[in-house]
């Protein structure tokens, strides 16, 4: 796992001795999530996952938040659903008990997890696993990440680039989301749909309303995208 | 029957009595190996049961019973099996009026699997799928009896019907079945495998109107749509609509079998959490969308408990 940091990158970088650091730091931080998907025939090999918990004793928010979408043509083979399902389940199963546990979670968990996923299933995802401020994205194929960043005078959107390694590996990267950030992450075909500025004035609104009303202009964005023929899912993250 | 072999064979009782056979519970004396004796005055039946053990038995498949021997003595014909201790299918459905989608597919799993082997290396078409033709063993594994039915399968999944007339359980047969003229094939067995499948799930009896049967969502929501649509596939009335092979349904239904559903680990937390003093988490968003299938709930309560 690498936890250098990257330059150009908003977040901070992890290093392996601040992962079990005090969880003070953790405790303040909440997270707004939402997501968009789409109706009739167009949720044809979409797959989504979003879980929010929060540790009732240490107030330690967690979120689990993935999109899966099938290759195209002949070869679906439900890959990205059944993907969904079990880190659904690995994160009910493994990861909460574990949390419960210890004072601070081992994200390398869900890479381990990550990579015993068959490569040869075609489908492409993008996902994040976030515990406090601690967080771990994950993603392969086509699907795509953008941070919104609400720290400077306007919203700003910019697509994060993970390393690819082949198109059926994973590509992971670890860090601390700070308090302004946010992760959205599209499957292919919502990306599709939408341009670049459209996104970003779809997706700026006012601080107060930063996690509720995020998800109305995500859905409006969806619409939009749908309209012209594209269809796929997508789901944010953002920090409050 | 006769009361006793030459051999060393005890008749213990009768076991059942069909349309043209009776069942014996028979034990050989040399080392109590509990066996099961068919004896019918059918021979042509006959033959075509045991030229069938005798083709599957070198694969020792674990759906169907084990052939020991076959005989005739008196104009009396006489098929040895492995004794299947356990309940019928029409039995467990009698006791609890259905199953649980999983049991369903894991016996729908089993029999696709079997029949698919008996299709493809045995070259034959069972055409008698019911429930009473299907035991549950003590230790759950499926076993499929009577195959005084069958046929052999020629090209491309069609069967050769001359000299087998008519067979099937109404209610179950396929409608080309129970016509003199038409075509059997794979895909009968597969409008067979459907109707008894949705019997097992919904508790709705195939044998009684209407024949056309309500989607099995109509009985439970829960049920999958996934299950809902491979049942609805096999049980068209025109076989060429339908899965043509078992091959096919097998491969969905494992696909089923893999489908704990994402509220399965989530749900087991909560009641685990439920019978805990205190609750660990408290949940505020549980989403899963996928396949058409959608599973969405969401909870926060005021005072941290579930």
């Amino acid at each position: 796992m690498n936890g250098s940091c990257r330059p150009g990158r908003a977040w901070k970088a992890v290093r392996a001795d601040e992962r079990f650091s005090a969880e003070a730091k953790d405790m303040g931080i909440q997270y707004g999530t939402g997501h968009y998907w789409p109706r009739g025939e167009k949720e044809e090999g979409l797959a989504l996952t979003l879980q929010q918990t929060t540790r009732a004793r240490g107030a330690l928010p967690i979120v689990l938040a993935c999109v899966c979408e099938e290759g195209p043509g002949v070869g679906r083979t439900d890959g990205g659903t059944r993907f969904c399902m079990r880190l659904t389940d690995w994160f009910y199963e493994r990861a909460l008990e574990r949390w419960s546990r210890e004072r601070m979670p081992d994200l390398t968990i869900l890479s381990g997890e990550l990579s015993r996923e068959r490569e040869e299933a075609f489908f492409s995802a993008a996902g994040i696993l976030c515990a406090g401020q601690h967080f771990l994205l994950f993603r392969r194929g086509r699907a795509r990440v953008f941070l919104l960043n609400r720290r400077f005078l306007r919203p700003h959107l910019k697509e994060i680039d993970l390393p690819r390694e082949g198109s059926g590996r994973w590509a992971l990267e670890e860090g601390e989301l700070q308090q302004g950030l946010g992760i959205l992450l599209e499957t292919d075909g919502f990306s599709r749909g939408v341009t670049g500025e459209e996104r970003l004035a779809c997706l700026a609104v006012d601080e107060r309303s930063w996690g509720q009303r995020l998800e109305s202009r995500l859905s409006e964005l969806g619409r939009m995208g749908e309209s012209r023929g594209a269809g796929g899912a997508a789901v944010f993250v953002v920090t409050r | 029957m006769t009361e006793q072999r030459k051999c060393g064979w005890r008749v213990e009782g009768l076991e059942g009595r069909g349309a043209f056979s009776e069942v014996y519970r028979v034990r050989r004396e040399r080392d109590g190996l509990l066996l099961a004796c068919k004896v019918t005055g059918e021979r042509a039946q006959w033959e075509r049961e045991s030229a069938l053990f005798r083709a599957i038995s070198q694969y020792h498949h674990a759906l169907f019973p084990r052939w020991y021997e076959s005989w005739e003595e008196r104009g009396r014909y006489c098929l040895l099996l492995e004794y299947v201790a356990g309940q019928s299918l029409k039995e467990l459905l009698a006791r609890r009026g259905r199953l649980s989608q999983r049991q369903t597919v894991e016996i729908g799993r089993a029999l696709a699997e079997g029949m698919a082997f008996l299709a493809e290396k045995a070259g034959i078409l069972y055409r008698d799928l019911n429930p009473d033709n299907v035991r549950i063993c003590q230790d759950g594994r499926v076993k499929l009896i009577d195959f005084g039915c069958v046929c052999p399968l020629e090209r491309q999944g069609r069967a050769d019907r001359s000299g087998f007339g008519r067979a099937g359980t109404p209610g179950y047969a396929a409608p080309e079945q129970l016509n003199e003229a038409g075509r059997v094939g794979t895909y009968s067995d597969v409008y067979a495998l459907g109707r008894l499948l949705h019997g097992l799930v919904t508790g709705d009896d195939p044998c009684l109107p209407p024949r056309r049967k309500p989607p099995i969502r109509a009985y439970d929501r829960r049920l999958s749509r996934r299950l809902e649509r491979l049942l609805e596939e096999c049980v068209r009335a025109d076989g060429r609509e339908r899965p043509p092979e078992m091959r096919r349904v097998l491969r969905r239904l494992c696909v089923l079998q893999e489908e704990r559903g994402p509220g399965a680990a989530w749900g087991e937390l909560r009641e685990a959490l439920r019978r805990g003093k205190e609750p660990d988490y408290r949940f505020e968003k549980h989403l899963f969308r996928g396949k058409g299938e959608a599973l969405s709930w969401k909870a926060v309560a005021s005072d941290g408990k579930l």
